[in-house]
């Protein structure tokens, strides 16, 4: 009895993620039509060269908390669309991880400008950690242009990703616990930006990496 | 012999584990040629101020070539079973043992692409089996079964996630999903379902 009720729940939880080999899209079992449009949507994201993880992970989500197969259409639609808007906002190279952080920014609100503006600092460094600190700086109530801004400004002053889950995750705890999300978020920068270069050392020590020569002011 | 014993699928793991793995002879040969050539007389060896020390030479020897013919042992039964599986096996196996994620990013040399183990920790004392489930498992209970401690109370495991931000949940008796009363919860904004969240990154 006991064998047989985790037969059936490992199926059901199992399913969702399951990739038929020949087709290699996911399908939701007893959904033929919904199970179609999913697979159509995975294929074209796969087309497209873009990460179909995030994709599976939204088709087990709905599943394992048997959401409607349309609702789960949509969503996993929702995530194709973001998933294409986050790879060319982070251009000209984004790896797989940055796309689906970006992705994952973009379901939260902060907007494909904010998205290239992170970009911006540089172009090959790694960006899963500063988006998601961006998302979780929005999700706790600041709004996603200042958040963008100080994410900017952390990383060009050289914060490494410990500090900025550290500021991420103060800010997220200070708004729990009562505080306005401005109010944490400038109290928490000021103490991240003590430890940090000032802009004009952190700029000069950029440039000196990159072998220009600082300006002289 | 106890019940773990006498279990087909746990005695068929020990046999597996207690296997001898096979041992090259000519790799050994090599090495204690290496080991001969490069040997330290004590004519060679630095002197210190006053005596030199007693060595027990001949034990060490016999030590180390034994730990040496070992690892040639350990290091040829992995090419053999690798190469007798085939790569790509290989790679998708150890690619599902840590992260469906990462079998995305198999193959990136850059270290941010590499999971970082995380532990999740979450108490209750009448379940019977607890698993994390997460997008970093495409929520699969399977995945990540938690332990529970020895007085019961706390359900425990390590789970290596790439860097990034992470919505999870525990699954609780394979039926009940559950949030993290530890971490914050956030609202899925296409299903419309809460779940809680973590962000991971290099230490």
């Amino acid at each position: 009895m006991m064998r047989r009720a985790v037969l059936i729940a490992g199926i059901a939880g199992c399913f969702a993620q399951r990739v038929v080999a020949q087709t290699g899209s996911p399908v939701l079992a007893g959904e033929p039509e919904a199970s179609a449009q999913i697979a159509k949507i995975f294929g074209a994201t796969e087309q497209k060269g873009l990460p179909t993880g995030p994709i599976l992970g939204m088709v087990g989500y709905g599943v394992m908390l048997h959401s409607p197969p349309t609702r789960i259409v949509a969503a996993v639609q929702n995530v194709a669309s973001r998933l294409e808007v986050a790879r060319d906002a982070l251009a000209p190279h984004p790896t797989m991880l940055d796309i689906e952080a970006g992705e994952k920014a973009l379901s939260c609100k902060a907007s494909a400008d904010e998205l290239r503006a992170v970009r911006a600092v540089s172009a090959n460094q790694p960006l899963a950690v500063p988006l998601a600190v961006l998302s979780q700086l929005i999700v706790s109530g600041v709004p996603a242009k200042r958040a963008a801004v100080i994410v900017i400004d952390v990383m060009k002053r050289g914060a490494s990703q410990t500090q900025l889950l550290a500021l991420g995750n103060a800010v997220d705890s200070d708004v729990r616990n009562g505080t306005q999300a401005l109010s944490a978020l400038d109290i928490r920068t000021r103490g991240l930006n003590a430890v940090l270069a000032p802009p004009a050392a952190a700029t000069a020590a950029q440039g000196l990496t990159t072998g220009s020569v600082p300006k002289k002011p | 012999m106890s019940d773990l014993d006498r279990d087909p699928v746990i005695r068929r793991a020990i046999d597996e584990l207690r296997r001898i793995p096979p041992v090259d002879p000519s790799a050994v040969r090599r090495i204690v040629e290496a080991a001969a050539s490069a040997r330290v007389t004590p004519a060679d060896e630095p002197t210190l101020i006053g005596a030199p020390r007693p060595r027990l030479v001949g034990v060490w020897s016999v030590a180390g070539l034994a730990a040496a013919a070992a690892i040639v042992g350990f290091v040829a039964r992995g090419v053999l079973t690798s190469r007798s599986a085939g790569a790509v096996r290989t790679q998708q196996s150890v690619a599902t043992a840590v992260s469906p994620s990462v079998m995305r990013t198999a193959g990136r040399s850059n270290a941010d692409v590499l999971p970082v183990p995380r532990q999740f920790v979450f108490e209750n004392k009448n379940a019977r089996r607890i698993s994390v489930v997460g997008d970093f498992n495409n929520w699969n209970p399977a995945s990540a079964p938690m332990t529970r401690s020895s007085d019961g109370t706390l359900w425990s495991t390590i789970v290596p996630i790439l860097p990034g931000r992470h919505v999870y949940g525990f699954m609780v008796d394979d039926s009940l999903f559950t949030l993290d009363p530890r971490e914050p919860n956030v609202r899925d904004p296409d299903l419309g379902v809460t779940g809680s969240v973590i962000i991971v990154g290099r230490p």
